[in-house]
């Protein structure tokens, strides 16, 4: 027994290669896993971190919501739920310049606050401060920060411009750069008295925020729905919307665990065609064992304690890289961007992360070996004893014929499936045409081989013929084939997933015929005509839009409804009315009728004719559905109705939609309106900037996933280079009788390269194929988390994918080709 | 003793006749193996002359180096020191194109173990030197036909070697040795393998080859019998001609 498991210990050693394959892809296998798995809780995490930074202890808050009469609040009503609460505070939420030269200004964020309550919401700490207890009048704490960079001293003066004039504010208080004033490297937080502010800005006894927090948290819910009844014409909110937040990190998760299944995969294939390695190695010694009394449940503990042992290492160093991949992901989510608006990357991991991700390790590893094991247990001792294992492996005739149907099911089904079981049905698809394709890889790789014989005669030459002869019956190529193929169609999903999205954004923009989108509280006809009037402007739309609203059922949500003014809306936005546009929107004002997107139909199951009814303002309300349009805007997910019976039955009063087209200079035309609302709280963003911060956005995403592939693709090489080894020691005696015959050593050359040339690009085919397949499932896949995007190929990475394959094929067997004719012909013959 | 005194004889310069009928010859040929620190000498300064056409066995014991000296014949090994001529050209003097070249237009080679490629069917290794050549193995269809005819192995064309017995392997081997028409033909224990029977229809074939078509063949063998269808035994003994 204890001779076996030194064997056993001896093969783990000496096969440092394969050791090291088979560790490798178990720690990246758990890494990804652990990374993919721990990434939402840390998202999460950031997100309320984030959050918390400004609002303290704060967990519920009351703001003007577009239906409210002024832009203020206030906590008198709130009082009635004083006994309940630990606190009600009350904040303004201002603006400020400071001039750093005669050119350049600083935006500081100005926050009006009671200090004592402050303190208790969201303390401060002070780096230096003198008397901020009695915290009135023209006081300021600002950040250690700003008080280096500007070299403002305590109890020096500070001139900012409010509202357009210059206020001068005694600096009592430089806080530590932590909360409130945590540095972000964008914004500049400052801190007055509320009274104070509430005087320049005209507000008196007014706020932009109530913060309250419960004396008893389980008691928030209740609370929030008092608070509701209290302010009718307000938004109450959580301060830190869990559900929302949850549902956005899950989105996350999806698509990751999907790459951990493509990584899983190919590892489940390396330790598998290893362990095939390692057991037929090991036979001699089993058999021996066995010839002598050992059980066969030793000789199975043996092989098993050897995957366990594998999976152990690859297990524990995977968690470890783990959390490195897990920074690094969280911080390519966050981007620059993220960084500089205060995100903190920090992760929120659990014990049972590491125990659940050593877990897969574990199971991965043996079940992937297990079945080469539990084959090699069932060899009976004589046969293992006189060398009389059958070599021929019975050719399975029903597998070809069920990777074609399989093949066909794959691509027919997506298209049938109804939508509650698609997400379940349409993975198991794109897992289904993976085993469909390893199926069909040795028939495909014949019918390639046969037609390259013929080919290679002509190309070639008969070293040509011979290396096409050579692929036929060849279990390494074959399994470098299948490898080369999973890692290529990894790669070539991805790349496709993120070039169509990137295309797509860029039509959704392209349809945005505007070039600025105006957001100014209170914004009625005035405005806009206000608006309308200024330089650079050519012209201004106004239209109404409600969030997440509520279908009837109460069970259902759109994304965005929104109420349009159809003289102009078509020339606004291209929405992709079926139809005739205008005639289809104008329809709209005749009645409670609706345009709804193709994707909503898909969702809803409903079609032109059906009606839609919403919870709305004013009560339950019927739409009939008139148009269908397509954008991918709001994830698809939005519906229009007339601007008419949006201010009805919303009660809306004020546009929210607020668009510009300008002519000449944007950024001058948005400096001109900045400058004419410049108290008024105005935010302006133009077109080009939201595209830009969606696909950077977009692109942190996919660079991620885009790791995931390469890593994929990564172990796929490693166990490509360990086939070329494992087939050089298998082929050398051939190798040497081809010598014998009169081989030169630059035909044994010619015959290897052109071996792995045939290899890499058969697996490069059998990779698109295979990527080609599990693509035109993404589409119905992405149709069920609501994102109705269609897949563009792009040619330019269809050849790459092939040119990839051979030249990871070539790569791979240069060292096997150089030693075929370092080959000592002798040796290689004369040793059994 | 007899080759000795017949290399002498042979052995006049510029002879043109002798040298183009030597087919073989091997001068002070030595072949050492190092191992560690050991050095063992296989071979110790062996010559030997073997003329065009001749059936010659080389015998001895186990271990004594005659697959050795076989296998610098044919060009698989290099010696220590010395050197191989085939055919009046020097082995050592070529480069391993040119080996090659002789090897499979020149040579045939004939292992113990047969040694078949397994995934090519008999056909397939048969052609191999054909293809290794460079020529068109179309053209070889009549050459093929016939070789096969001649081992005895027209109806097994297509089968691959596991599914042939060890006599029927041995006779691929010798079909494939002699499909280019060598003028040598080298076989190191060619009917070791095979019961007596089936031996002795394989060392039939070798002589029918050597007297119809004037083939020289070299065997190393155990058995006297076989030894018996050639016409000169040479003897080796702890890596000595004897
Ligand atoms: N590669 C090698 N390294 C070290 N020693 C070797 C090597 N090849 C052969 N020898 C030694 O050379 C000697 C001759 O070997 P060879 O195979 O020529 O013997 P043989 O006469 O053919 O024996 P047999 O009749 O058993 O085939 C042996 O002692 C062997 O151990
Ligand atoms: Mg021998």
């Amino acid at each position: 027994m204890a001779i076996i498991f030194k064997f056993a210990l001896k093969s783990i050693r000496e096969k440092k290669f394969r050791t090291f394959l088979i560790i490798f892809s178990i720690m990246m296998s758990s890494a990804l896993f652990f990374a993919s798995f721990s990434m939402s809780g840390t998202v999460e995490q950031m997100v309320i971190d984030r959050i918390k930074k400004s609002t303290g202890s704060a967990e519920i808050m009351i703001y003007p919501g577009p239906k409210s009469p002024s832009p203020y609040v206030n906590d008198r009503a709130a009082m009635k739920i004083k006994d309940q609460a630990d606190y009600i505070i009350e904040m303004i939420q201002g603006s400020a310049l400071y001039k750093i030269s005669e050119t350049e200004d600083l935006n500081v964020n100005l926050n009006g606050y009671e200090y004592d309550e402050l303190q208790l919401m969201n303390p401060i700490t002070f780096k230096e401060e003198s008397n901020v207890e009695s915290f009135s009048g023209r006081r300021i704490i600002i950040s250690s920060n700003m008080a280096e960079k500007y070299k403002l001293e305590l109890n020096s003066t500070l001139e900012l411009k409010i509202a357009g004039l210059k206020q001068r504010f005694t600096i009592v208080g430089i806080a530590n750069p932590t909360g409130l004033f945590t540095e972000d490297g964008r914004t500049t937080t400052a801190v007055i008295p509320k009274e104070t502010l509430e005087n320049l800005y005209n507000m008196k006894g007014q706020a932009t925020t109530v913060y309250i927090k419960p004396k008893d948290i389980s008691q928030k819910q209740p609370l929030m729905e008092q608070l509701e009844q209290l302010y009718k014409r307000d938004k109450t909110a959580e301060v830190i919307p869990m559900e929302d937040i949850r549902r956005q990190s899950s989105t996350f998760t999806i698509p990751f665990m999907m790459m951990v299944v493509l990584v899983m995969s190919i590892s489940i294939f390396i330790i598998y065609t290893s362990f095939k390695v390692i057991t037929t190695e090991m036979l001699p010694v089993i058999g021996t064992f066995r010839s002598i009394g050992a059980t066969r449940k030793m000789t199975d503990f043996v092989l098993i304690t050897q995957s366990v042992v594998y999976g152990i290492i690859g297990g524990a160093l995977g968690c470890a890289l783990g959390v490195g991949v897990l920074y690094v992901m969280a911080r390519t989510l966050l981007g620059p961007e993220g960084i500089a608006s205060g995100f903190e990357v920090k992760m929120n991991i659990s014990a049972f992360n590491f125990i659940l991700s050593f877990g897969v390790a574990l199971i991965l590893a043996i079940f992937s070996s297990w079945v080469p094991i539990v084959k090699v247990s069932k060899i009976p001792v004589k046969e293992i004893v006189l060398n009389q294992i059958e070599k021929t492996h019975k050719k399975k005739h029903w597998k070809p014929i069920v990777g074609l149907i399989m093949a066909v099911s794959v691509l027919i089904i997506p298209r049938f499936i109804p939508r509650d079981m698609a997400m379940m049905v349409n993975v198991l698809c794109m897992i289904l045409s993976g085993v469909a394709v390893s199926f069909l890889t040795p028939e495909l790789t014949k019918g390639f081989a046969r037609f390259f014989e013929k080919a290679y005669l002509y190309i070639f030459g008969n070293e040509g013929v011979l290396a096409a002869q050579n692929l036929r019956e060849n279990k390494n190529m074959l399994n470098n084939i299948s490898l080369l193929a999973m890692g290529i169609s990894a790669i070539l999903m991805i790349n496709t997933i993120s070039y169509s999205v990137f295309k797509e954004v860029a039509n959704a923009y392209k349809d945005m015929n505007y070039d600025i989108e105006v957001n100014i509280g209170g914004a009625d006809r005035q405005v806009l005509s206000t608006i309308g009037r200024i330089e650079g402007v050519q012209d201004v739309y106004g239209g109404y839009s409600t969030y997440n609203i509520e279908l009837g059922n109460g069970k259902d949500r759109i994304m965005m409804l929104a109420g349009v003014d159809s003289a102009k809306f078509n020339s606004y936005n291209d929405i992709g009315i079926l139809g005739n546009p205008q005639q289809e929107i104008e329809e709209l004002d005749g009645g409670r009728n609706i345009i709804i997107t193709t994707a909503l139909k898909y969702k809803l199951g409903l079609d032109i004719g059906d009606y839609i009814t919403f919870n709305m303002k004013t009560g339950k309300r019927d739409y009939k559905i008139t148009g269908l349009c397509e954008t991918i805007n709001y994830n698809g997910q939005a519906a229009f109705i007339s601007d008419k019976y949006f201010k009805k039955d919303m009660e809306a009063r004020y546009y929210t939609d607020v668009l510009v087209k300008s002519e000449g200079n944007i950024d001058q035309t948005v400096d001109h309106i900045k400058e004419r609302f410049r108290d008024r709280g105005i935010r302006l963003i133009t077109v080009a900037e939201m595209e830009k911060s969606n696909n950077d956005s977009n692109a942190a995403l996919f660079s991620i996933f885009k790791g995931f592939s390469i890593m994929t693709m990564v172990i796929g090489i490693f166990g490509i280079l360990n086939n070329f080894a494992i087939s050089f020691m298998e082929r050398k005696r051939v190798l040497a009788v081809l010598r014998s015959v009169g081989m030169s050593k630059g035909q044994s050359i010619k015959m290897i390269m052109i071996e792995a040339l045939t290899g890499g690009f058969i697996g490069g085919a059998v990779g698109i194929i295979m990527g080609v397949m599990m693509i035109s499932i993404i589409p119905y896949l992405l149709k069920t988390i609501d994102l109705p995007i269609d897949m563009t190929y792009d040619p330019v990475l269809l050849i790459n994918g092939l040119l990839g394959g051979i030249i990871v094929s070539l790569i791979a067997s240069i060292s096997p080709a150089l030693k075929s004719s370092k080959l000592n012909i002798i040796e290689a013959i004369k040793y059994e | 003793m007899s080759v000795a005194i017949e290399a002498q004889n042979l052995r006049k310069p510029f002879n043109l006749e002798n040298t183009m009928s030597i087919a073989i010859e091997a001068q002070n040929l030595c072949k050492s193996f190092n191992l560690g620190n050991n050095v063992v000498e296989v071979l110790k300064d062996i010559d030997l002359q073997i003329n065009k056409g001749e059936f010659v066995s080389i015998m001895g014991p186990s271990g004594s180096g005659k697959s050795t000296l076989l296998y610098l014949i044919g060009g698989l090994d290099k010696p220590t020191s010395g050197n191989v001529m085939i055919n009046g050209k020097e082995l050592s003097a070529m480069k391993d194109k040119e080996q090659s070249i002789l090897r499979r237009r020149d040579i045939g080679f004939v292992f113990q173990f047969y040694n078949l490629v397994p995934n090519l069917n008999v056909e397939e290794n048969v052609m191999l030197p054909i293809l290794l050549d460079g020529k068109k193995v179309k053209g070889h269809k009549e050459r093929l036909d016939e070789i096969l005819e001649l081992v005895g192995l027209a109806d097994r064309r297509k089968h691959t070697p596991r599914e042939l017995s060890g006599g029927q392997q041995q006779r691929v081997a010798i079909a494939r040795a002699l499909v280019n028409e060598p003028e040598i033909l080298l076989a190191d224990e060619p009917i070791g393998n095979l019961d007596s029977k089936t031996g002795m229809e394989v060392m039939a074939l070798l002589q029918d080859i050597n007297k119809k078509k004037a083939k020289t063949i070299v065997q190393v063998t155990h058995s006297k019998e076989a030894a018996e269808y050639g016409n000169r035994t040479i003897n080796v003994r702890d890596g000595r001609l004897w």
